[in-house]
Parts: structure tokens; C-alpha cells; sequence
């Protein structure tokens, strides 16, 4: 008996260690082809970052122009920039910014930070919002709190994003005065950890709330379609009937089941919430990355806008990679293959 | 320190029209109109729009570039608003009767910022090999500077091949960067030096900071040149990319300052009459810009001059001016900009709207409405500056349709634009700005010399227009030592251009600046924001 359990439990782990080792693989694999789409579709954009550069110090001198390629690498054949790119890369070199001549690294290190944190505080407020509000909906199927929270959800799904940041500047910033708009922190002051993390906070409510409103509404709607089909369910009727409280019955037995389809949909959003933060980013002078690659992309930075695609594929493939392995915890049912 | 009051008003009402002076009168007085003594320290928060690679205005004058840059380095001369030098690291000057030397003598006692004194080799430096080479705008103005001599150590005599007069309009902080040579003499490429992002200077206030992403941050230099200057204790540039969100943020008291026009000029108006803000115009003279539409002169229809002619018979300059730069500027009779008073004349053939005579001269021309009442088609390009370029682009094709000339408008961002205009050469019409800095020299020849026909090198002649007798006049201007008779060579010069019409030239643009009305002293020269704030200081 106790031999078999060993067996059982080496076995699971054997089998997660195979199935993380081949995921980590694909993964490698989908990295390659973003960066090799990547840099063709930036290629396949008129002008290149001499052009710019031209443009920026209004050079009337061709030998310039000529001579900044050859500096820069770029009067050579697409294909080997790009193997010497990926060769670099395997070295987990990076490479140098053409527009700001510094180390990739270090300009997106710099910037990764406030991403993460303008990402993650996104994501828990449309996960815990959407999972409440949907809860709700879902209680009081058909009835008045039922309405207005799937009508806040559909305004919020189809308000876009840097319309919402402006409304809350005009309401936070310019009527109410409450709200600082822009930035992450007071730069000129000196900070004790406490009121450096007060001031971020601060600036931090704004951008997340508009980056997580749509969010919110997806959330909202699934959990409401996922409550009501659990609620239906016969587990739940016996619940009912054993004579527990409705809030036992709902938080307890359905909405923790109905948690399972979020979860899936968290991974997948991570992906657009990098999209959205662009233009969040750009509204409240939040020194993110998304912003940096916008500029890296006018400015055709290839360098930047690889290196840059490089960390958020990472960072994609890491999340769902984290939700595939959050989904065994959540109902063990469920077996990695 | 301040200027006298009388002075500012005027050129204030004057500058803003009549009507506005008027309403202005009702208001609170402009900022400035109480100035007590000034008051030194405080915090001057800035709106950037765009994020700076660097802060070496030597090699590249953006306007988010100079605007710091010009806070801490120094030029040889300050200009007032009405171009008169003065002096800056330069304490006088001396330009020899022949026009082929001039003679600086420079301020002693000045430390750069890392305590080493600064000499004539600085100068030496930056003129033969720092903004000289590689600032395009005025490359070509110090192209006959052969030389500079330093026999001591407080003394830079320029040696010219033949005379260029625009030298002396072109010596501002912003444009002309006296770097230090100890830091860039080492025979390395300038591009690379680590000392663009981290600058050293002479000017009024010291790098402290740059928070990449967030704000660049700059704090009074107390060894400054001046004694007992500059006011200001400290400078933040905060980084705000969203036109929008600058308007709230100025609205809102949370930061002091919009440079360069980088509000909605909508909004601009009502933002200057709030009882914190202020508007002005002033101190923008090395950004004289001149936007136009543009042809490109191998096009087999629009290479032809009565074809042009007739073109610009449908613009109304003054609905442009009114509706999409929301009177901004004034309309632009002829390619240089009103502001270069030396220069510009508004004696050259005008183009009335009129779509009737404009009809009638295609059709002698020969190109008459075909059967579906087409007369031929063109595309129009715009710039990706800002919105308002592709506004006067709509405008345009908008205004063509009515006389049978179908035009489609394509966008584009900055790189490929400069690609489709100056390399791939394939486009018709082009709206397009250029700026004439302070003088035709630096700002409108390399737009129409045959010389800079250049392909493949943004801004320089892009219509591919050539014409000897203008290039000679050019050349002749650019070495003319007698200001009046340089100034009929430009006007010859503006009438040739607005009869063979490469460009039509739309609105001489006025750049503006909203900031608090605590702040006195910005705007007082003619490099303005872009100057050191040395005397800037903000009501307590």
C-alpha cells in the first residue's frame, strides 16, 4: 500500500518534470518565430533609424546618412543582421539601442518594473472586481443589481481605454483636485520608503482602474455565465436542500468551481493587458515599457523593439505556463500531460 | 534683470492682434506687470513631450533636446527679441569690416561644471568639430570657417574663406553648443560620448538626473558665471506624452510650463485665459517655421509652373490660419517667415482664392475636366508632426475636387515618410513645414538650392526645383556684408520663389507657451524657453 502511494507521487512528479521540460521547449520554439515575424514585419516598414536620426539633427551631409549604416550595422543583408541578432541573443546579449546608444538591458530593466507592477495591480482589480460583480449578477439573476452590473459591464467593455483615463484626469485631477495624473512618483522630494509608497499608490489608481475597466466587464460576463450554469447544477440543489444559507451556497460551493474558466481567461489576457498599457502608459506618463516600444517602433529601434518583444513574450509564456500549472491546485481533476 | 513692462506689452499686443489686446485689457494684467525685485529658489516643473535620447544640442537641436540642453550648457550669445546679441560665454565681439574674421572676447573666471576652467579651446572645439559638423541646420552657415585662432586663453578669433553674416544670428546656446573639449576632444565619435546623457556645462543649472521614462532633473548651479544667478533652485522636466493630458495637467496647477506649441492649440486659447495661466508667443524666433504645400517637380502635371499657379488659386491661407491653426501664426505670403524682419518682404505675386481662375488656367494650361469632369488625379503626402498638417492635407484635397483635380491622401509615420519623400521620391503634393530658424541662409536656401538636391538625406531640397539665377543669389546672400543689399537679394529671392511656386507657402506659424503666472522672465529673449532661465524666477 504505502510502497504504491511512493510510486504514485514519484510518478506525478516525474510527469510534471517532463511536462514542464517540453512546455519550456515550445516555448523556446514560439520565441523564435515572434522574433523572426517581428523583425520582418519592422523591416517591412519604410525608413529605418538613420532616416530618423537624419531627420532629428536636419544633416544635409549623404556621407552622414551613409556613414551612420555602416556604424550601425545596417548596410548589411537582412538575413545575417538577423542571425546576428539571434546569436547575440544566445549569449543573452541584447544588444545596444540605436536611438538611445545604451544597453537594451538597461533601458527595459529600467522600465519592466512599472509595467509589472501597472499590469499586476490591473489584473488582481478586474479579477477580484469581475469575480464579485459576476457573483452578484449571477445571485440576483433577473433582478435590478442583476441589470445595472451588466450594464456597467457592457459601458465599461465598450468605453475604450484612453477614453476612460481622460474622463478620470478631467474628474480626479482638474474638478477634484485629489489625484496626481502623471508619472509614478514625485521626482524632486526625498522620499522615506512610506511616503514613496503612498506616492506611488497614488499615482497608480488612475492607470490601473482604466486599464482594468475592460477587464473588469470580461470578468464580469463570465462569471455571471459560469455562476448560473454551476448554480444549476445538482450539487448545488443538494446543497439547497440540505438547508444551507445562500451565501453558503453560492460562495462556498459555486463560486469557488466557477473560478476555474477566470483563471484560464487571466492567462490569456495577459497578452492584450501589454497592449492596453501602451496606451495607458502614453495618458499617464506611466515610464513603462509599453511606451518604450511605441517609441522604439517610430523610432525604428530594431534592437529596442525586439529586445522588448523578446521580455514580454517571456513574460506571456511565463503566465500561462504558471495558469496551466495553478489549474491542477485548483480541481485536482485535472492531469498534466 | 527684468525688462521694463512697457515693452513687453506692446510687443504682446501687437504680436497677439488687436482683438485679442483688447479683450487682454479686461483680464488680469500679464505676469510680469506687478514684478517686484525677483525672488530667488522654487521648483519650475516643465512638460516634456517627447523623451530626449540625449542632451547634446550640438549634434541634434530638437526642441526636447535644446529645451534642456539649453538650461545647461551655454552659447556665445544671448539675442533679444528684437535679435540684438548679447553676451553670453562671449562678454563682446568684433566683426572685421571684410566680413572674414570675428573676434570673441570670452567671459574669464568660468568653471564647467566638473570644476575645470573653461578657455578659447572650447570654442576652438566646438565650432571646428562640435555643432559646426554636425548640427545640419547650421553646418553649412560655419562650412567657410577656416580656422579659430586662440592666442590666449579668453580670446577665439573665427577665420572665414569668405563672409557668412548668418554666423552671427546663428550663436544661441540652443544651436550653438559650447561644449567642453577636455570631455569630446579625445577622438572618439561624438555620437558615443557617455557625456551626452550625462552633460557637463557652463550654463545656469546642472544635470542631476535623468529618470528614463519619468523626468530629467536639474538643480541650480551655485558657481554659475552670473553672481547671485540663477533664481530657480531647481528644474524638473516631467514626461507627459499625451497633448491632453498636458492641457489637464497645467489646468490642474501640477506642473508650470507647455513649450513649443505641445498643448491643443484648441485648447490653448481658453487654458491662457484661466486666472493661473498665461500665453505668450514670444522667444520663439530660431523656430520660425513656414508650413507649405510642396510639389514634386518631376511629376509630368505638376512640374509645370502654370499648373502650380493655378493650384494655389483654391487655397484660402486665411481659412487655414483661422481654422486649423486657430490663428497661430499669419498667413505666409512667401516662404520666409515674417518673424526674419531682415528678410522678409510681402512684395512678391499673391495668389487669391478663386476657383474660377484657377479652372480657367488649367484648362489654357491643357488640362481640361474629361468626360466625368476629372481633370487628373495626385496623391497628398503630410508630414507626421501633428495633426494639423494632415488637416491642411483634407483641406487641400477638399478645395482640388471642386475644380476637377481628384487627390487622395496618404498617411504615414516619421520614418516612412522621410523614406516616401526623399529617397523613394514617390509622391505629388507634400504638406510639409521647414523652419527658417533666424535667418534664409540657415533655414529657407536648403530648401530650394540646386546644390542640396540631395536624395536620400531628409530636408533637404525635396521638390528637386533648381533654378541658377536663384542659387546665385543665394550664394551672393550668403556672403553679402551690406544688410541692405542682402535684404533686396531675399526679397528678389521671395519673388522668384512665389512666381515659379515649388512650395505654396501656407502659415507662418507662432509657437506658444503656457505657463504660470508666477514665472517671470521666459520669454524675454529670442531663443526664449530654449535659453538658460539664468533670470527666471517664480512669484513666491
Amino acid at each position: 500500500m504505502s510502497t504504491g502511494l511512493t510510486t504514485g507521487a514519484t510518478g506525478a512528479r516525474r510527469r510534471r518534470g517532463r511536462y514542464l521540460l517540453r512546455r519550456l521547449g515550445q516555448s523556446a520554439i514560439v520565441l523564435g518565430i515572434v522574433l523572426l515575424l517581428q523583425f520582418t514585419l519592422i523591416h517591412l516598414a519604410p525608413g529605418d533609424i538613420a532616416d530618423v536620426i537624419a531627420g532629428d539633427v536636419q544633416s544635409d551631409d549623404p556621407e552622414f546618412i551613409i556613414q551612420l549604416r555602416r556604424d550601425l550595422g545596417l548596410d548589411q543583408p537582412l538575413p545575417i543582421q538577423f542571425a546576428f541578432y539571434v546569436g547575440r541573443l544566445l549569449t543573452l546579449d541584447l544588444g545596444t539601442s540605436h536611438a538611445f546608444n545604451m544597453p537594451v538591458l538597461t533601458l527595459i530593466l529600467d522600465r519592466l518594473p512599472a509595467t509589472l507592477l501597472l499590469m499586476f495591480s490591473a489584473i488582481a482589480l478586474a479579477f477580484v472586481a469581475g469575480a464579485a460583480l459576476g457573483t452578484i449578477a449571477a445571485a440576483f439573476r433577473g433582478r435590478w443589481p442583476d441589470v445595472l452590473v451588466t450594464i456597467s459591464a457592457l459601458l465599461f467593455y465598450a468605453t475604450p481605454v484612453f477614453l476612460v483615463g481622460i474622463g478620470l484626469i478631467l474628474i480626479f485631477t482638474v474638478w477634484l483636485r485629489w489625484l496626481p495624473m502623471s508619472g509614478m512618483y514625485v521626482t524632486w522630494v526625498q522620499h522615506t520608503w512610506w511616503s514613496l509608497a503612498v506616492d506611488i499608490a497614488r499615482h497608480l489608481i488612475m492607470p490601473a482602474v482604466s486599464l482594468s475597466l475592460f477587464f473588469v466587464a470580461i470578468y464580469t460576463r463570465l462569471m455571471r455565465a459560469t455562476m448560473l450554469e454551476v448554480l444549476s447544477q445538482d450539487y448545488v440543489r443538494t446543497a439547497w436542500a440540505k438547508g444551507l444559507s445562500p451565501s453558503r451556497v453560492v460562495l462556498r460551493h459555486a463560486a469557488r468551481n466557477a473560478l476555474l474558466p477566470m483563471v484560464t481567461m487571466l492567462g490569456l489576457q495577459v497578452g492584450s493587458l501589454l497592449g492596453g498599457a501602451v496606451l495607458v502608459e502614453t495618458v499617464f506618463g506611466w515610464p513603462g515599457i509599453g511606451r518604450l516600444a511605441f517609441e522604439a517602433v517610430f523610432r525604428r529601434d530594431v534592437p529596442l523593439v525586439l529586445g522588448i518583444l523578446f521580455f514580454s513574450s517571456v513574460l506571456v509564456l511565463m503566465v500561462n505556463l504558471l495558469v496551466d500549472l495553478l489549474y491542477t491546485r485548483l480541481d485536482p481533476r485535472i492531469v498534466l500531460r | 534683470m527684468t525688462k521694463p513692462v512697457l515693452h513687453t506689452l506692446s510687443r504682446r499686443a501687437i504680436l497677439r492682434g488687436a482683438a485679442v489686446a483688447s479683450v487682454a485689457a479686461l483680464l488680469p494684467l500679464p505676469r510680469g506687470a506687478f514684478a517686484q525685485s525677483p525672488v530667488s529658489g522654487g521648483t519650475l516643473t516643465i512638460a516634456l513631450p517627447t523623451e530626449p535620447q540625449h542632451f547634446n544640442s550640438a549634434m541634434d537641436s530638437t526642441q526636447q533636446v535644446k529645451i534642456i540642453a539649453g538650461k545647461i550648457f551655454s552659447g556665445l550669445l544671448r539675442y533679444d527679441l528684437d535679435m540684438n546679441p548679447l553676451p553670453d560665454l562671449a562678454e563682446s565681439w568684433e566683426v572685421a569690416d571684410d566680413g572674414l574674421s570675428i573676434t570673441f572676447n570670452l567671459r574669464q573666471g568660468v568653471k564647467w561644471h566638473d570644476g575645470t576652467p573653461f578657455t578659447a579651446r572650447d570654442v576652438e572645439y566646438s565650432v571646428m568639430r562640435g555643432f559646426g559638423q554636425n548640427n545640419g541646420l547650421v553646418r553649412s552657415v560655419f562650412a567657410p570657417v577656416t580656422e579659430v585662432e586662440t592666442p590666449d586663453d579668453h580670446t577665439a578669433i573665427l577665420r572665414l574663406s569668405v563672409p557668412s553674416p548668418a554666423i552671427m544670428m546663428a550663436l544661441p546656446v540652443a544651436t550653438a553648443t559650447i561644449l567642453p573639449a577636455h570631455i569630446y576632444d579625445n577622438g572618439g565619435n561624438i555620437r558615443e560620448n557617455p557625456a551626452n546623457q550625462a552633460p557637463i556645462g557652463t550654463g545656469p543649472f546642472r544635470f542631476v538626473e535623468w529618470q528614463r521614462g519619468n523626468a530629467v532633473i536639474l538643480e541650480r548651479n551655485p558657481d554659475y558665471f552670473e553672481p547671485g544667478l540663477p533664481y530657480l533652485d531647481r528644474i524638473v522636466f516631467a514626461l507627459i506624452p499625451d497633448s491632453q493630458s498636458r492641457g489637464a495637467a497645467i489646468e490642474a496647477g501640477q506642473i508650470d510650463m507647455v513649450y513649443h506649441s505641445t498643448a491643443a492649440a484648441s485648447d490653448a486659447r481658453r487654458l491662457g485665459d484661466l486666472p493661473h495661466l498665461s500665453l505668450s508667443t514670444d522667444g520663439y524666433l530660431f523656430d520660425s517655421t513656414v508650413c507649405f504645400a510642396e510639389f514634386n517637380m518631376a511629376h509630368p502635371i505638376l512640374g509645370k509652373t502654370e499648373v502650380r499657379q493655378a493650384i494655389a488659386h483654391v487655397i484660402d491661407k486665411q481659412f487655414i490660419l483661422d481654422n486649423i491653426w486657430m490663428g497661430f501664426g499669419g498667413v505666409a505670403n512667401t516662404p520666409i517667415h515674417r518673424n526674419l524682419t531682415h528678410a522678409h518682404t510681402d512684395d512678391a505675386p499673391s495668389y487669391p482664392l478663386d476657383l474660377e481662375e484657377a479652372g480657367r488656367r488649367l484648362d489654357e494650361a491643357g488640362y481640361p475636366r474629361g468626360s466625368d469632369g476629372v481633370r487628373f488625379r495626385v496623391t497628398i503626402e503630410f508630414t507626421p508632426f501633428g495633426d494639423q498638417y494632415n488637416r491642411m492635407a483634407q483641406y487641400i484635397r477638399q478645395q482640388l475636387a471642386q475644380i476637377g483635380v481628384v487627390a487622395e491622401v496618404r498617411s504615414q509615420d516619421f520614418p516612412g515618410w522621410v523614406r516616401r519623400i526623399w529617397t523613394d521620391r514617390d509622391w505629388d503634393i507634400n504638406v510639409s513645414a521647414i523652419t527658417n530658424a533666424s535667418d534664409p541662409t540657415i533655414g529657407v536656401q536648403r530648401a530650394y538650392w540646386t546644390e542640396n538636391i540631395r536624395p536620400g538625406t531628409p530636408f533637404t531640397n525635396s521638390t528637386h526645383y533648381s533654378n541658377a539665377d536663384l542659387d546665385a543669389l543665394f550664394v551672393a546672400a550668403a556672403q553679402e556684408n551690406d544688410p541692405e543689399a542682402r535684404r533686396a537679394q531675399f526679397v528678389e529671392i521671395q519673388q522668384i520663389l512665389m512666381t515659379d511656386l515649388p512650395v505654396i507657402p501656407l502659415v507662418a506659424i507662432d509657437q506658444f507657451t503656457i505657463a504660470t503666472r508666477r514665472l517671470n522672465n521666459y520669454d524675454q529673449l529670442s531663443d526664449g524657453v530654449y535659453a538658460g532661465f539664468a533670470d527666471a524666477w517664480l512669484e513666491g
